[in-house]
């Protein structure tokens, strides 16, 4: 359950940074797709409880990470590194709560 | 210190708008949560949170330095926790609290500066 949720969250929060990266030249897309993301962001909250959704939407961050990699050609530098690390580790462990309950 | 004060003075609007951003994406995420997916008066209050959240942010980014207003949204990391157990009830662990302090320290690493 916890993987499906974090896949979802994945998916919608994807989305939600195109939303931010397109929103001068693509801004009815991302509308949409923010609007999309909002629908997956209600149904998973329907399925899991809000304290380990609303935080797990920080996935996003990886996804802007490496849409602005490849896309930006942003630069990687150890500090992102780390803080990309940090987030992993914390949406994991917010999974594992899943588990447990 | 003098730093900490001074980045306050330049940017507290943003600071200010963005506290309110996450404050109105948590609770528009809690209005969600209690309309249970169905269309509701619930679900059309949480759209309206959520998208004054949105705005705000955008604005609050017009109002301060990126690197300061953005590791501010994982405010609402710690709003989730007073909303979740104090008017959701929703019991929560210590995998939770380690978690979201996980995550903040992450969302700081990042959006901390770019130098």
């Amino acid at each position: 359950m916890g993987s499906v949720a974090s896949f979802f969250i994945k998916k919608s929060t994807l989305t939600g940074n195109i939303f931010s990266v397109l929103k001068s030249n693509y801004l009815y897309i991302g509308c949409g797709l923010y609007f999309l993301s909002a629908l997956l962001n209600i149904y998973l909250l329907k399925v899991l409880p809000y304290t380990v959704v609303l935080p797990l939407t920080s996935i996003t961050y990886i996804w802007s990470f490496i849409i602005a990699y490849i896309y930006l050609k942003e630069k990687i530098t150890y500090r992102k590194i780390v803080g990309i690390s940090f987030i992993i580790l914390g949406a994991l462990v917010l999974s594992l709560v899943q588990g447990v309950a | 210190m003098e730093n900490i004060i001074n980045s306050f003075k330049q940017n507290y609007k943003g600071i200010i708008l963005i506290t309110l951003a996450s404050l109105c994406t948590s609770f528009g995420q809690m209005f969600w949560k209690l309309s249970e997916g169905e269309i509701s008066l619930h679900l059309i209050v949480g759209f309206v949170f959520y998208g004054i959240g949105a705005i705000l942010m955008i604005v609050a980014f017009r109002f301060g330095a990126f690197s300061v207003i953005h590791p501010m949204l994982c405010l609402s990391y710690i709003f989730v926790i007073f909303i979740g157990v104090f008017i959701i009830g929703e019991t929560i662990n210590a995998f939770t609290v380690v978690g979201i302090l996980f995550i903040m320290i992450g969302v700081v690493f990042i959006g901390g500066g770019d130098d």
